[in-house]
C-alpha cells in the first residue's frame, strides 16, 4: 500500500560509497530485484570517488529512472554522519535504511527488515550478524575474538537494547533518524554504536532481524591496536554521557 | 536543661538510655552529637550491651531504596513512546548506584562482624574474580556457537554474476577494476 503521492516514496535507501564502482551497480540491481513491489529510492552519496563510481550510477540511472535513483555526490569524504545527514535532506522516504556498499550487506534482507517494522510498529530495526540465522563469513577466529569480546564488554556496560552495536545495516524512522544523528559526535563505527545506544536512551521502540555479513576484504588486516583503543574510548564516552 | 541529647530512633528516650555499644562524642544508635559537657560522662559509661547498631539495617535499607529509584519496574509502552519527557538519567549514575549499594552492604556486613572479617575484606575481589569469569565464559561460549554463513559466500557470487549479465546487457559498465 506504497502509492506514490505526487513522488513521495515510503522508503529511502542511503548508500554512501567510496570507490565502489563495480559495487554499486550490482548492489542497485539486487535491491531492485528484492524489492519489486516497494515504493523506494535510491540516493547515493558519493564523496568524490575517484575510480568513476558516479559515472556508473549515472548509467543505472538511465537503465532504472532518475526518479528512483538519486546521486548526491560531495566532493571529498567527509564523514559517514554527514553522508547520511547529506543523504537524508534529498530522502523523501517515510522510512530510512541505511547500508553499506561493499556487498557485505546483501538486499535481500531488506524485505525482512520492513516486514518487521510493520509487524511491530518498530522505531528502529536494526539487522545483527550475532544470533542463529544470522552470521559472518571470512573471518578468523581473531577477528571474531575480538567481536566477541567487544560485544561482551558493550553489553555489560551500556546495557544496549541491541545485540549488534556496531552493525549499520539499519531501517530508521525518518524522524527518529534526524534526532538520533542530532544528537551523535563519534566518527566511524563508535558513531554507529552510538547511535543505537542513544535510540535505547531516548525510549525508542529498537528491533533486530537476523542478517548475514560477508566480509569481502580479505587480507586487509581492519583491526588493528589503533582500533581497539578507539572502540574502548567509545565505550568509555558512551558510558559517561549517555 | 538535659545534657544529653534525645535519640533519634527511640524518641523520648536520653541517649544514654538507647541500648548500643559504648557512648562515644557520636551515639552509634542515632548518630547525634553529645554535648561538650557530657563527653566525659559518656565516655566514662561503659557499653552496655553488645546489640547490633543499626547502620547494619540501614547500610542494605540504603541499597534497597536506591535500587528501587533506579531500576522502577517500567514497562515497555506499546504506544509509540518516543522522547522521554522526562529528564533521563544517564546510564553511568545506574552503574554507580549499584556500586554504592554493593559497597553499603559490604561496609555492613563489616560492621556486623557475623561473618569473620577476613572473608569480609575479601568479598570485593570474589566479586570482581566472578565478574570476570562471567565475562571470560560469556566470551568463550559466544565465540565456540559464533554464527557462520559459509553458504553465503557462494550465493553471493552467484548474485554477482548474475548482475553482471543483466546490466551488461542493459548497458552498465561492469568490468571489474
Amino acid at each position: 500500500m506504497e502509492a506514490a503521492a505526487g513522488g513521495k516514496r515510503a522508503y529511502s535507501i542511503i548508500v554512501p560509497t567510496y570507490n565502489e564502482r563495480l559495487n554499486v551497480a550490482i548492489i542497485v540491481y539486487l535491491i531492485f530485484k528484492h524489492l519489486p513491489d516497494v515504493n523506494f529510492e535510491i540516493i547515493i552519496v558519493d564523496d568524490g570517488s575517484p575510480d568513476g563510481t558516479q559515472d556508473i550510477v549515472k548509467q543505472l540511472q538511465q537503465v532504472y529512472g532518475e526518479d528512483r535513483i538519486l546521486l548526491r555526490a560531495r566532493p571529498r569524504k567527509l564523514g559517514l554522519g554527514t553522508a547520511y545527514l547529506h543523504g537524508l535532506k534529498h530522502a523523501s522516504g517515510e522510512f530510512v535504511v541505511i547500508m553499506d556498499a561493499d556487498l557485505s550487506h546483501h538486499p535481500k534482507y531488506l524485505p525482512s527488515f520492513i516486514r518487521k517494522q510493520k509487524e511491530t510498529g518498530a522505531d528502529v530495526v536494526t539487522g545483527t550478524r550475532y544470533v542463529k540465522n544470522g552470521g559472518v563469513h571470512g573471518w578468523n577466529l581473531m577477528r571474531k575474538l575480538t567481536s566477541r569480546g567487544a560485544n561482551v564488554l558493550a553489553q555489560t556496560l551500556l546495557q544496549p537494547g541491541a545485540s549488534d552495536l556496531t552493525g549499520s545495516f539499519r531501517l530508521y524512522k525518518r524522524d527518529v533518524l534526524e534526532d538520533l544523528i542530532s544528537s551523535c559526535v563519534s566518527k566511524g563505527y563508535v558513531f554507529q554504536m552510538e547511535m543505537i545506544v542513544r535510540a535505547t536512551r531516548k525510549g525508542y521502540h529498537i528491533e533486530e532481524v537476523p542478517i548475514t555479513f560477508v566480509d569481502r576484504v580479505f587480507g586487509i588486516s581492519k583491526l588493528g591496536g589503533s582500533e581497539i583503543v578507539e572502540y574502548l574510548k567509545g565505550l568509555v564516552y558512551l558510558l559517561l554521557t549517555t | 536543661m538535659p545534657t544529653d541529647h534525645w535519640c533519634r530512633v527511640e524518641p523520648g528516650k536520653l541517649s544514654q538510655e538507647c541500648v548500643s555499644g559504648i557512648l562515644h562524642r557520636r551515639c552509634f544508635r542515632c548518630g547525634h552529637r553529645f554535648l561538650p559537657s557530657t563527653v566525659a560522662a559518656a565516655a566514662a559509661t561503659p557499653c552496655r550491651s553488645g546489640r547490633a547498631r543499626p547502620r547494619v539495617v540501614i547500610g542494605p535499607a540504603a541499597a534497597f531504596l536506591v535500587l528501587k529509584v533506579v531500576f522502577p519496574n517500567s514497562q515497555r509502552v506499546n504506544q509509540v513512546a518516543r522522547k522521554t519527557p522526562h529528564y533521563q538519567m544517564k546510564h553511568i549514575f545506574k552503574i554507580v548506584a549499584i556500586l554504592v549499594a554493593i559497597s553499603s552492604i559490604w561496609i555492613a556486613l563489616l560492621e556486623t562482624s557475623s561473618v569473620p572479617r577476613s572473608y569480609t575484606w575479601l568479598l570485593p575481589i570474589y566479586l570482581v574474580v566472578a565478574l570476570g569469569c562471567y565475562g571470560l565464559f560469556m566470551v568463550g561460549f559466544g565465540l565456540m556457537f559464533f554464527p557462520t554463513c559459509p553458504q553465503e559466500a557462494i550465493l553471493l557470487q552467484q548474485d554477482i554474476v548474475e548482475a553482471k549479465e543483466f546490466l551488461a546487457k542493459k548497458g552498465v559498465d561492469v568490468a571489474s577494476e
